[in-house]
């Protein structure tokens, strides 16, 4: 074997060396979270039982606001689950080809920028139940989904997402989910974010959405 | 302006300053954001080092338990991202050292097989052979190798981790080479 080609084995032996898996890290936040801030890790169906919901009449006010709220994440969640299913024989296969092809050979910028951006949304979204802890949104946590909500339209107006169908449409769902986080009442917006979160929560967006950008990012 | 320019400049880049405020005012949100930002990063390096992914987990978190509670000692001078890389460094390398199945593994290079004896006889594989070979380095020049061929960190950011000079990091990186290529020699010659 010539020096060269021992070279380049050694690099990929390299690369081979201790491949981490996936890392667990809801798991590992709620162990975190536990430790620091003190507080018991409220699930969401402790969070229910100690937030009964309100009786909703249609005609009130926030009717529409929660049907157009569990209705983008129903959207989302299928939206999601679509990328997901053709991210996953990329992860799977390591085969690339075909897939993607945009970011592989030219957007770096966008792919970073999309990156940041979809990491920044899965700690909103898995924020959720937190934020609904009690009983309000945050006035800070809306701030960031309305930040947020301007960052998807710029991607959505860049050419990584006129590049990519399936980019824009993962876009576009969560622009719906974003704005409607961006307008939850500063008053009894608990139950329309508890909603949401259930039905974030019901379809793995989260994890989707990870995979997503994981996806992304690793297309290096 | 470029629309990648647009997109870098207003793609509302992570205002850590701001998140470890919030966290310091016992904001778990904001502790969340932080932690998605950096935690993947952190326990990438953290499995390349001790090699269990149980062990990983536990140090990964206590690497962010121990940053969030010290996180009013941080002075902003380097990027919150050097600061918990070196905690991960100096977690990991105290567990390790706590944990017998790891320090096994850390069998001085004194003490262990030599290079390309019994792991070139034993196992062919190129894989198998350079991972023994790396297993086997001093501990410093294996975090280095590590940190810096495997996982692209930089001089600077190997030596603000791990406190020492980048120098140091650049001879203990030409070292742990040279021991690499010592070990693969027989390659060269089949």
């Amino acid at each position: 074997m010539k020096e060269d080609e021992l070279d380049e084995r050694t690099r990929e032996a390299l690369r081979g060396y201790r491949v981490p898996p996936a890392p667990p890290l809801d798991a590992m936040w709620e162990r975190i979270e536990e430790r620091h801030f003190g507080a018991p890790v409220v699930s969401l169906a402790d969070h229910a039982r100690a937030h009964p919901r309100r009786r909703w009449a249609f005609g009130s006010p926030s009717w529409s606001v929660l049907v157009a709220g569990i209705a983008a994440a129903l959207i989302l969640g299928i939206a999601v689950g679509r990328m997901s299913r053709g991210i996953a024989p990329v992860i799977a296969d390591n085969g690339r080809e075909g897939q993607y092809d945009y970011w592989t050979a030219n957007a770096a910028p966008y792919r970073e920028a999309t990156t940041e951006y979809l990491g920044q949304t899965v700690a909103l979204l898995t924020a959720l139940p937190a934020a609904a802890r009690d009983g309000q949104p945050d006035a800070r946590f809306v701030t960031q989904a309305s930040d947020l909500l301007t960052t998807t339209r710029l991607l959505l107006d860049s050419p990584a997402a006129e590049s990519d169908p399936r980019l824009k449409s993962l876009l576009e769902d969560l622009e719906l989910v974003l704005a409607q986080l961006s307008r939850l009442p500063s008053e009894h917006g608990g139950p329309e974010l508890n909603l949401i979160t259930q039905a974030l929560e019901q379809r793995d967006v989260v994890p989707r959405v990870r995979a997503a950008a994981a996806s992304i990012s690793s297309d290096d | 302006m470029p629309r990648v320019a647009i997109l870098r400049e207003e793609s509302v880049p992570l205002d850590e300053r701001a998140l470890i405020a919030r966290i310091l005012d016992g904001d778990r949100v904001a502790g969340r954001q932080l932690y998605e930002a950096h935690a993947a990063r952190v326990h990438r390096l953290v499995y390349r080092l001790c090699g269990d992914a149980e062990l990983a987990q536990d140090f990964t978190q206590d690497t962010f338990v121990r940053a969030f509670d010290q996180l009013s000692r941080f002075r902003g001078e380097a990027a919150f991202g050097t600061w918990i890389h070196r905690i991960a460094v100096t977690v990991t390398l105290n567990g390790m050292r706590k944990v017998k199945r790891i320090r096994e593994r850390e069998t001085p290079l004194d003490d262990g097989p030599g290079f390309g004896e019994v792991s070139q006889r034993a196992d062919p594989d190129l894989r198998s052979r350079i991972a023994a070979a790396i297993d086997a380095l001093p501990e410093g020049s294996r975090m280095t190798l590590i940190m810096h061929d495997i996982e692209g960190y930089t001089h600077a950011e190997i030596a603000e981790a791990l406190g020492v000079a980048e120098g140091t990091s650049k001879s203990r990186l030409f070292e742990a080479r040279g021991r690499l290529r010592q070990a693969l020699a027989a390659f060269v010659k089949e």
